[in-house]
């Protein structure tokens, strides 16, 4: 929220407060960065899951392979959901503070 | 600008976005597995008295539901709380947010519950290394090792970008923790899997070497992980809820590296009598007793924390709790040591004695410490005045602790006559009794300790309840927060 209102306006332009919150904005970018790093992470432990469970010699392994898969899956799209869902909060936080203003 | 300069200043405190979810997660996921693995070891214990509870299936016999009680409350249960409560601790006293998003902390929590029920699943279907608390097979553990370097880069990250200039003591617990069972998973867990794409594997090492390894891991998964990341939990939370500084903070760090420093060296003592050179022996054994020395420092420490505040153990049975579980850290460190000497061993080892000691270790001191933690951080999370119920804590507390005390001394008991019968020669020099003798003669006391786990598991029970009806209950206005959490800006 702070790193939207902030980035309407120049860093210099900003007294002291907002430049402290042009940090919390960079670390904002971080988190999103962190967590896009995770999410793609997901891609290749799912295919790994698909390829244990092709070719597992055993029951277990097969368990494991498809539980893999599954778990890579549902994660990875719990990540997207919550880029948006956070996304979409940010939007609803700043809509109230205009309409406030 | 440090916290501490804020301080210094008069200025009030910058506010943090402190990463809670994952710790909500995470102490929920405690509960549920504190409950598990009470539940599976009643189960198990009621399989010793009456082996009809076998069933005769194969998964639900006694030895492939064995590493599942242990898995879970050793990693499940009580590997949930550190990871709950380290990340806690970790924001709180860098005055900083988890390093990593939250996807990663995430992922964390996830991808470990994950490996619990994998784990379980594994052993219940008959894979297993069959090596003392590290049963997962090699690919289980590839997924830990990753979850544990993931695990120490949020951890570390947030102490390298903490606003205040020093590490409190709990981190260093709680670091010393992680690194170490880092190396220990590592070691203790190299072998040759059959099939990149089967799950059987052999271990690198074999005979005496393996069991040494085996030894070296196991006693330091109880050093490291039961001892030193539940010393991090004591450190912050017995503080906090007495609302008292640490008794004396010089002994904590002398505790802190005296205690890293013993305990990697007295594996050896759980392989007295064996083909293990006598000299490794006589190690294991000489650091075992010296590990008096840092445990009761850290004993002392906990205790003295509460000079001055010794009345609140009348009105809040969750910090009755903690100090009870110091008092039994004390008790088993004590116990330990006695147990590493030789001669002791040669009556000891290989009876219920052992169960005994590991269960006032893990039912007195971890579980209990847990507890305590837990009593204290969930109003704080979920932002209530307290607990549901301070009379059903306190209910917990007498109800569990009945149930340690019959639990151990059934033990003592059937170990002790155990160990004698085991020894016992006629005049003719042949053995005086049977092994089947020996069983008999203990199943009284397989029912106690029955009763002691089912005294446990209702307390347990009593404390998910309470848990639950707490969460469920209204958010409190901040100045209802506990005392300790209003002056941390929690």
């Amino acid at each position: 929220l702070i790193w939207v209102k902030s980035s309407r306006v120049a860093a210099w332009q900003l007294p002291e407060l907002e430049q402290s919150s042009l940090s919390q904005g960079h670390a904002h970018m971080k988190e999103r960065l962190a967590n896009s790093v995770v999410g793609y992470l997901m891609i290749p432990l799912c295919l790994l899951g698909l390829l244990l469970a092709s070719r597992a010699v055993d029951a277990e392994m097969e368990l494991f392979g498809f539980s893999l898969a599954a778990f890579s899956f549902l994660f990875g799209f719990s990540v997207i959901k919550g880029s948006y869902d956070r996304e979409d909060a940010v939007r609803a936080k700043v809509q109230q503070e205009d309409g406030h203003e | 600008m440090s916290d501490l300069a804020h301080a210094a200043q008069g200025a009030p405190l910058p506010r943090i976005d402190y990463n809670e979810d994952v710790v909500r997660k995470f102490i929920i996921a405690a509960m549920f597995w504190a409950v598990v693995a009470f539940a599976v070891g009643c189960y198990l214990a009621a399989e010793l008295c009456w082996p009809s509870f076998n069933l005769g299936f194969e998964f639900t016999n006694f030895g492939r539901l064995r590493p599942v009680h242990t898995s879970a409350a050793i990693f499940a249960f009580g590997g949930s709380m550190l990871f709950g409560t380290s990340f806690y601790v970790v924001q709180r006293t860098c005055h900083a947010r988890l390093f990593g998003g939250k996807a990663l902390a995430d992922f964390i929590f996830w991808g470990f519950q994950f490996f619990i029920v994998m784990a379980a699943l594994s052993y219940v279907m008959g894979f297993s290394e069959g090596r003392e608390y590290a049963e997962p097979e090699w690919h289980l553990d590839l997924w830990l090792t990753m979850l544990w370097v993931l695990y120490a880069v949020i951890f570390i990250g947030t102490l390298m970008k903490r606003q205040e200039p020093h590490i409190y003591v709990a981190n260093w617990f709680y670091l010393a923790f992680i690194l170490t069972v880092a190396v220990l998973h590592l070691g203790n867990n190299l072998s040759v899997p059959v099939s990149f794409f089967g799950a059987k594997s052999y271990s690198a090492f074999s005979g005496t070497q393996d069991a040494m390894v085996q030894w070296w891991y196991g006693h330091n998964a109880v050093g490291f992980f039961l001892t030193a990341g539940f010393l991090g939990m004591m450190y912050y939370f017995i503080p906090k809820a007495a609302n008292r500084p640490v008794y004396s903070y010089r002994l904590s760090i002398f505790h802190f590296w005296s205690l890293i420093f013993l305990y990697i060296w007295a594996g050896p003592h759980h392989l007295h009598y064996t083909a293990l050179p006598d000299w490794t022996q006589d190690l294991g054994m000489a650091f075992s007793v010296m590990l008096w020395m840092p445990s009761w420092g850290g004993m002392i420490n906990g205790l003295m924390t509460l000079s001055g505040a010794w009345d609140k153990l009348r009105t809040d049975p969750g910090l009755r709790f903690s100090v009870t579980a110091v008092g039994f850290y004390g008790m088993s460190t004590f116990e330990g040591p006695v147990m590493s000497i030789r001669d002791v061993n040669s009556l000891s080892h290989y009876t219920d004695w052992g169960i005994g000691h590991v269960h006032s270790g893990v039912l007195g001191w971890v579980s209990f410490i847990s507890f305590g933690a837990m009593y204290y951080i969930v109003p704080v999370l979920w932002k209530r005045a307290g607990m549901y119920s301070v009379k059903m804590m306190a209910w917990h507390f007498w109800v569990a602790t009945l149930g340690i005390v019959f639990y151990i001394t059934s033990m003592w008991a059937a170990g002790i006559m155990e160990g004698l019968m085991w020894r016992a020669y006629d005049t003719n020099g042949f053995l005086q009794y049977s092994f089947v003798e020996a069983v008999v003669a203990v199943h009284p006391f397989m029912i106690i300790r029955l009763a002691g786990g089912l005294c446990f598991l209702s307390g347990a029970l009593l404390m998910a309840y309470n848990m639950f009806m707490t969460i469920r209950g209204p958010r409190s206005a901040a100045s209802s927060l506990p005392q300790a959490a209003l002056m941390a800006g929690e």
